[in-house]
């Protein structure tokens, strides 16, 4: 009997799906990955086995028994512990304390003496040691990841999960992590794991399940399996052939060129290192990889949101690390992942927000020309089908429409580079052709595009040449026309 | 949301997908007439007829010459720490310090009254004017600062600057600003340096109030610098991501809201009290966040709410006076309001459904 069975679990968002009947199971002293690009549903599983969320269809069972998860407290009781990417520890107070918060063994008064002495014993029998005086803010985000191990199990996890663990941590400390995780397998403890890292997968994980827009591609024996076979499974079976490729050529004139690119991300970590390509007018760059891979800070680099070292030029004019300014902002368009974060201001209007980028018109008092503004916004929302009029908050509209007022500001300014990151996430199949379409609109009148993406038949689909990000660095570049989605899924998996 | 388990139903709110202007207007009017309902149950708790009351407090603030004219003066700090506040809050920073920066507006132009010879009046009023809101406008752009540099809380820090500049202005009147008559407050300001009157003892800043209102209305409204403050309001990254100067405008913001309350401060010395004391304000720049919030952050309509809470600080000296209540029921009632009326706001946006 498996310790945890996950039965054709659904979860719906208003129309979307975020599960669509997926089976999951879990046995004692077994590492199970959890394998897909964000938004494969990945998370929505965790947060339901969590208590997080509730299914709308399906049933958790553990160790044969029907459970009813309604809150991550009761998950954690029935032995359910997760890790999640943003720790929740409490960082001015102790390990000590942030470990001790809820158990079931601390009453009014706190007997530390005692509590100190489990956890000792715990840390010692597991080979996990963290001060427990230190403050939280203290630690480095290894040893804050450590505490939360500890505290899930000394909560009595016997179910661990770790969402991305290794996202946040160096390649070492990632190295040390692996070992903390096989060793309480062979504790008999179950581990469940999500990643984007294939090499972590081969390495550590017993089986691996693969999800994919809401469903379950497939579960298999890692032990039997080998990497190329890994992402033919997750770039998908159903890529169409090469389609609607523009007869333009790419011209030979360069328009954005990098060498040498270095650049640090938030936590201090190599994002991007030694990168170094080049793309030309009426081109489509596209660049494929697995999350995390160095993809939205080489964006932001290039747009001027972060600082870097190495050279970037358009057009043959260099532009270090300036901050985004507006002269460049006209000649650069950038499609930002986090649409609701970078890309609008939720609370002002659409025409408002279509505005962002422009010039404001103003009349001979040099107030704002409201009556032209209304007409600029009317004719952009007609051209780019947003559905909506000029007044309608843009918080209020719908993914596919956030991303085509998102369109239509940076594409009406007829920039010579447009960086466009996962352009297509989370939009239906109409406002994909849209979007598109759009950009290939561009790129007949000249400019040179990046496109950023995780799904590969995306990229293939409208780009003349295609890289392959690998931990920060280029792992080869090819011509779309001779490029196979096994070339690529190689690439994206090991360095060569 | 969960609010309440009854009986297997759960009470839950549900956001509205409509906005329906006519269900908001009720919405408000309702709030109104349970603010007064609460009020009155005061007036009953003090064996008072809550009609009587009401109607002496209207007459006294509204309808009769000396209370009309004290509301009117009352009407000029309260909207222009108003203006203050919502300056501040179009771009989401909370000014809580607009007293302070009042005192120091005032202190520096007493100062200047005090100590300078600066001509006749047509020059002494706008070069304290000046003064006033360059000095206010300091004591904001160290908040802006702090905020943009070192990314202080604004709120701590706008509100500790408060106290710094209000025990300044003690020491300033207990100490080298004492006058001859050993009183802690200084020798009258020359005529000069007086703000010119209207009519009565009523000055000529309700004039430089609406004049004030609509500039900043424009400005905000109406103007490139405007639209980007909004757009930084909104959303920091989005503001960096379309070039502006987010942690610049903190500072400006916060300058120009520091100046704002400065000539508040001006305006009271040479318009109210034409010398320096050491209580220059009675909370105005405190009682201006509730104006700010219940004017909706809307610079034109916050001088009506300002006129409104200047008849109710005057009708509160009226039951003082009259009915010997205790003037601080003038502040049970802001609150009342306050709470009422931003409280019914969720009604507006949310609809309490039985499920």
């Amino acid at each position: 009997m498996p310790l945890l069975e996950m039965k054709s679990i659904t979860k719906r968002f208003s129309h979307v799906i975020a599960n669509d009947n997926i089976d999951f199971t879990l046995e004692k002293g077994e590492v199970h990955v959890l394998l897909g690009e964000n938004g494969a549903g990945k998370s929505t599983l965790i947060n339901i086995l969590s208590g997080i969320y509730s299914p709308d269809e399906g049933e958790i069972r553990i160790l044969g028994k029907k459970m009813k998860l309604n809150s991550p407290a009761k998950a954690l009781s029935e032995g359910i512990g997760v890790v999640y990417q943003h720790f929740h520890l409490s960082k001015k107070h102790s390990v000590f304390e942030n470990i001790i918060l809820n158990h079931s063994d601390v009453g009014i008064f706190i007997n530390s003496k005692k509590l100190k002495k489990k956890i000792t014993d715990l840390m010692n029998r597991i080979d996990l040691h963290v001060d427990l005086d230190s403050k939280i803010w203290q630690l480095p985000v290894s040893e804050q990841q450590k505490v939360e191990i500890i505290k899930v199990l000394f909560h009595g996890a016997c179910i661990l999960v770790l969402d991305e663990p290794t996202a946040v941590l160096s390649p070492i400390e990632s190295e040390k992590l692996h070992k903390i995780i096989l060793k309480l397998r062979n504790e008999n403890h179950a581990i469940i794991m999500i990643t984007h890292k294939l090499n972590e997968v081969m390495k550590i994980g017993d089986r691996v399940t693969i999800l994919r827009r809401g469903k379950k591609v497939i579960t298999l024996d890692v032990k039997k399996l080998n990497k190329d076979e890994l992402t033919s499974h997750m770039i998908n079976s159903d890529c169409k052939t090469i389609s609607s490729k523009t007869s333009t050529n790419t011209s030979n004139e360069v328009l954005l060129k990098i060498h040498d690119l270095n650049v640090i991300n938030a936590r201090g970590l190599k994002a991007v290192s030694n990168l170094s390509f080049e793309i030309h007018k009426n081109e489509i760059f596209g660049i494929a990889g697995v999350s995390g891979q160095g993809q939205i800070e080489l964006a932001e680099a290039i747009y001027g949101l972060k600082e870097y070292t190495g050279m970037i030029t358009l057009s043959g004019k260099n532009y270090k690390n300036r901050s985004a300014s507006l002269s460049l902002l006209e000649k650069v368009a950038y499609i930002p992942a986090d649409r609701l974060k970078f890309g609008i201001a939720k609370t002002l209007s659409i025409s408002e927000n279509l505005m962002l980028k422009t010039k404001l018109p103003v009349n001979k008092t040099k107030l704002l020309n409201y009556k032209k503004i209304q007409k600029m916004s009317e004719e952009l929302i007609e051209k780019f089908q947003i559905d909506g009029n000029s007044n309608v908050i843009a918080g209020n509209l719908s993914g596919g429409n956030i991303q085509k007022v998102i369109l239509a500001r940076e594409l009406e300014l007829e920039p010579e580079l447009i960086i466009a990151v996962y352009p297509l996430r989370g939009l239906d199949i109409a406002s994909c052709e849209f979007v598109r379409s759009r950009l290939l609109a561009m790129k007949e009148k000249g400019a040179a595009i990046l496109l950023i993406s995780e799904e590969i038949d995306e990229i293939l689909e409208i780009s003349d040449r295609v890289g392959v990000m690998l931990e920060g660095e280029m792992n080869g570049i090819i011509e779309t026309a001779s490029a196979t989605p096994e070339w690529i899924g190689k690439r994206m998996a090991e360095k060569l | 949301m969960d609010r309440k388990k009854d009986g297997g139903k759960v009470m839950r709110l549900t956001k509205r997908l409509h906005k329906h202007r006519l269900l908001d207007l009720f919405i408000t009017i309702g709030s109104l007439v349970l603010s007064i309902l609460l009020a009155a149950s005061i007036f009953l708790f003090y064996g008072i007829n809550p009609l009587t009351a009401f109607s002496r407090m209207v007459k006294a603030a509204f309808f009769e010459g000396y209370g009309f004219r004290q509301t009117l003066i009352k009407t000029v700090p309260l909207a222009l720490c108003a203006f203050s506040v919502i300056m501040c809050f179009k771009m989401k920073l909370w000014n809580i310090g607009a007293e302070g920066q009042l005192y120091i507006g005032g202190l520096f132009a007493s100062i200047i009254a005090l100590r300078v010879n600066t001509g006749p009046a047509i020059i002494t009023i706008p070069l304290l004017l000046t003064a006033g809101a360059i000095t206010g406008g300091i004591w904001g752009f160290i908040a802006g600062y702090l905020k943009a540099k070192l990314e202080m809380n604004e709120i701590l820090s706008t509100l500790m600057l408060n106290y710094i500049a209000i025990t300044l202005v003690e020491y300033a009147a207990y100490g080298p600003f004492k006058g001859a008559d050993r009183f802690p407050y200084s020798k009258p300001f020359r005529s000069e340096a007086c703000l010119p009157t209207l009519f009565s003892d009523v000055h000529i800043g309700i004039i430089l109030v609406i004049i004030f209102g609509v500039l900043l209305h424009l400005l905000m409204e109406h103007t490139r610098f405007g639209y980007k403050i909004k757009v930084c309001g909104s959303s920091r990254e989005t503001a960096e991501y379309a070039g502006f100067n987010y942690t610049g405008n903190i500072i400006t913001v916060l300058f120009i809201s520091g100046a704002l309350a400065g000539i508040a401060g001006m305006i009271e010395v040479t318009g109210v009290q034409h010398r320096l004391q050491p209580v220059i304000s009675s909370g105005y720049g405190f009682t201006a966040i509730l104006v700010a919030w219940l004017s909706k952050q809307n610079f034109l309509f916050s001088i009506v709410v300002a006129f409104l809470f200047g008849g109710l600080i005057v009708s509160g000296e009226e039951l003082q006076i009259a009915m010997r209540l205790p003037s601080s029921i003038i502040g049970m009632f802001q609150g009342i309001l306050f709470i009422t009326i931003l409280g019914s706001e969720i009604f507006k946006e949310y609809k309490l459904e039985l499920k």
